[in-house]
This record gives structure tokens, sequence and C-alpha cells, in this order.
């Protein structure tokens, strides 16, 4: 058995050297070849800039009813930073941006932070069932604008749109379309924020 | 006048971007999406069938009013994204279709739609694309987009926006209007 064994040793460097050509060289190409043809995808990401509002401007008051048909006003929430999104059930991005508006509210938990999302002319039930399909499911106030005139006082222009309200009442910063809200940039700024 | 429209159309034609184009299709309904992106600006366009732009307006008991006004209108998702390092802005208004006649016509815009919807008394502007609007960076809009069109009709569409008050145009060729279900 001593005898064979320089032989097996030797049998074993050349499969090992094999391997590593399959490894480092077949393999890439392998997987290139085998990888379907190069396509564009809709880009679906969410983006995550916020545009600065200079200089910051007063928030506008609103008195709504959330889920639990309890009424809630902006002005409650003076000295906490307010995230306020306006949605809606059909609009996509609005749907992919909500967990990462949950996930964001969770990492803030113990700061001075409000999430506000503002339904746009939808039922209590249609926003109801619909919160019960995100995941996370939002824990933070949903509010129901029935008849749109929150977000026409606010100049909302399309779906999704957020605001960033400082801690003194005044919008800090503004966004349109769908965002990645717990990304660190907007954490970053959110805390910053927060220090104010 | 004449003058002015050629001065318009050539500032448009030395202004028409270099554009990548893609052409997705959803592999089990077969619909679809038209995407286009250069000069700052990305714009998709995607086929809808025509039960699902009519479900959006009846799960929510609008159907007969709203979806009556848009019969013979092909209804199109639109995404409208600024892919640039500074803002855009873009008004449907200045956007035409060129249909299978050759003819160019305008959008109707959403601004028309709102107002035709809110003497019916309805308020879901929300549905159709924005359409004056400046996206800043990073920003995107989204919304419906009715265009008058028959069935598995082609078209052209013309778009027009504005960096730094500087004009652009660019044409997403040969889109369709799904066909009529057989």
């Amino acid at each position: 058995m001593e005898n064979y064994l320089p032989i097996l040793y030797k049998i074993y460097l050349a499969l090992l050297r094999q391997v590593s050509l399959v490894v480092i060289v077949l393999m890439p190409a392998l997987a290139l070849a085998q990888s379907p043809a190069p396509t564009i995808p809709v880009k679906t990401d969410l983006t995550y800039t916020l545009t600065a509002v200079n200089p910051r401007t007063p928030a506008k008051d609103f008195s709504l009813i959330d889920l639990d048909s309890k009424i809630r006003h902006l002005s409650d929430y003076r000295g906490k930073v307010v995230l306020l999104n306006f949605w809606g059930s059909w609009c996509p991005p609005c749907r992919r941006e909500m967990p990462s508006m949950e996930r964001l509210y969770q990492a803030l938990k113990s700061e001075p932070f409000i999430v506000l999302a503002i339904n746009q002319s939808e039922s209590l039930d249609l926003v109801f069932a619909f919160t019960g399909e995100i995941d996370p499911t939002p824990t933070f106030p949903m509010l129901l604008d029935s008849k749109g005139e929150v977000s026409s006082q606010w100049n909302v222009l399309g779906l999704p749109m957020s605001f960033i309200i400082d801690k003194s009442g005044h919008v800090a910063y503004r966004a349109m379309g769908g965002r990645e809200f717990d990304h660190p940039d907007i954490q970053n700024k959110l805390r910053a924020l927060l220090a104010e | 006048m004449q003058k002015r429209l050629l001065a318009f159309g050539l500032i448009l034609f030395l202004n028409s971007a270099h554009a990548d184009d893609t052409i997705t299709t959803h592999s089990t309904s077969g619909l679809k999406t038209w995407k286009q992106t250069g000069k700052g600006i990305s714009v998709e366009i995607i086929q809808l069938s025509p039960e699902a732009a009519e479900a959006t307006y009846s799960s929510r008991d609008l159907s007969s009013l709203i979806y009556e006004s848009m019969r013979g209108y092909c209804v199109f998702g639109s995404v409208v994204r600024n892919e640039s390092d500074t803002a855009l802005t873009y008004h449907v208004v200045d956007w035409r279709v060129v249909g299978s006649d050759g003819r160019e016509r305008p959008l109707r815009t959403k601004s028309q739609w709102v107002a035709d919807w809110k003497s019916k008394g309805v308020n879901f502007g929300w549905s159709i694309l924005p359409d004056d609007i400046t996206l800043e960076v990073g920003d995107w809009s989204l919304g419906y987009t009715p265009i008058k069109l028959a069935p598995g009709e082609r078209f052209n569409l013309i778009y027009v926006w504005r960096i730094h008050g500087k004009l652009f145009t660019n044409t997403l060729q040969n889109l369709s209007c799904p066909a009529a279900p057989s």
C-alpha cells in the first residue's frame, strides 16, 4: 500500500489541477455560456434621494381620521420629525416603499420620529385589507384623505409623494416617486434632523 | 406663425436625444413594455389589458363614471424617471402621438381628465400620469396614459422635456395598443 501512496498523491494532485482548471477557468465560461441573453429589466428599484426644501416652509396643518376613526392633527406631532407620505393602494411604488417605511419607523422607534401615511380617496376597508398584505405590517398611523383635500392643500402632484417635516414643523425635504426609506442616506438625513 | 413652428421643429430636431430602447414582453400575458433612456430621462410605456385598467376603477365603484369616459381610449401604464443629476421638467401637453394614419395629435392630459371627472363629481385624478411637473434628482412619476387608439393600432410617442430650460425630444417608436381579445 505504501508503494502506491506516491502514485495516489500524484493522481490526487492531477485531479486537483483539473478541478482548479474547471473552477477557475471553465466555470465562469460555462456560466456565461449558460446565462440567458442579457436583457435590461424594467427598472423597479426605489431611489433614495431627498430634495432639500430651501428655505424650509411651514407645514400646513390638517385633521384626518385614522383606521380607528381617531382624529389626528399634524400639529399634534410638533417636536417630532415626521415622514408624511401620500399613497394609494393601486400605485405600485407606493406598495413597494411601504415596508421600508415600517423598517425606518422601527429603526427610529426610540427617537422623536413618526410616519404618517395618508391614503388618497380609498375606503377604510380597502386600506385595511391592503395593510394586511404588507410585510412587515405597517404599525404607524394610516390616515384617510377621502376627498383628496389634504393632498390638494399640500400640492401633491402624483403618488407616491413624501415630505419630511422637522421638529419645528417646517418642511425640510420632499420626494416624488417611490423611495427606499430605510436606506442609510435617508436615515442619515433624518438623524441630522433629529439632532437639530 | 409658420416660421415659429418651423423654428420649434428645428430646435426639437437638433435636440433629438440619443437613447437606449428596450422592449420586454410579459411571459404569461404577452403584454409589452417599451422603455427609452437617454439625456437624463427614461420613459416607460406599459401595455395593460383593458380588464386591468377597468379593475382599478371598478374596485373603487368608479367604473361607470370613469371608465365610460375612457371608452375608445387605450390605457397604458407610464413611468417617467429623472435619470440625470439635475432637475428636469416635462409637460404632457407638449407630447404627441403619431397614429397609424401618420397624423400627429396631442394626448389628453391629466388636467383635462380631472376637469371632466370633477364635473361628474369624481375625484380620482391620481390614476393619470402627472402632466406638468418638475422631477428633482431621483424623482419619478407614474400613472395611466390613455390614448385614443383602436385595439392593435400601432403608434409612435413623441415626448419632450426640459433641463435648465433646454428643450429635448425623443420618440418611442412602433408601440401598440393590445389587440382586442378574440
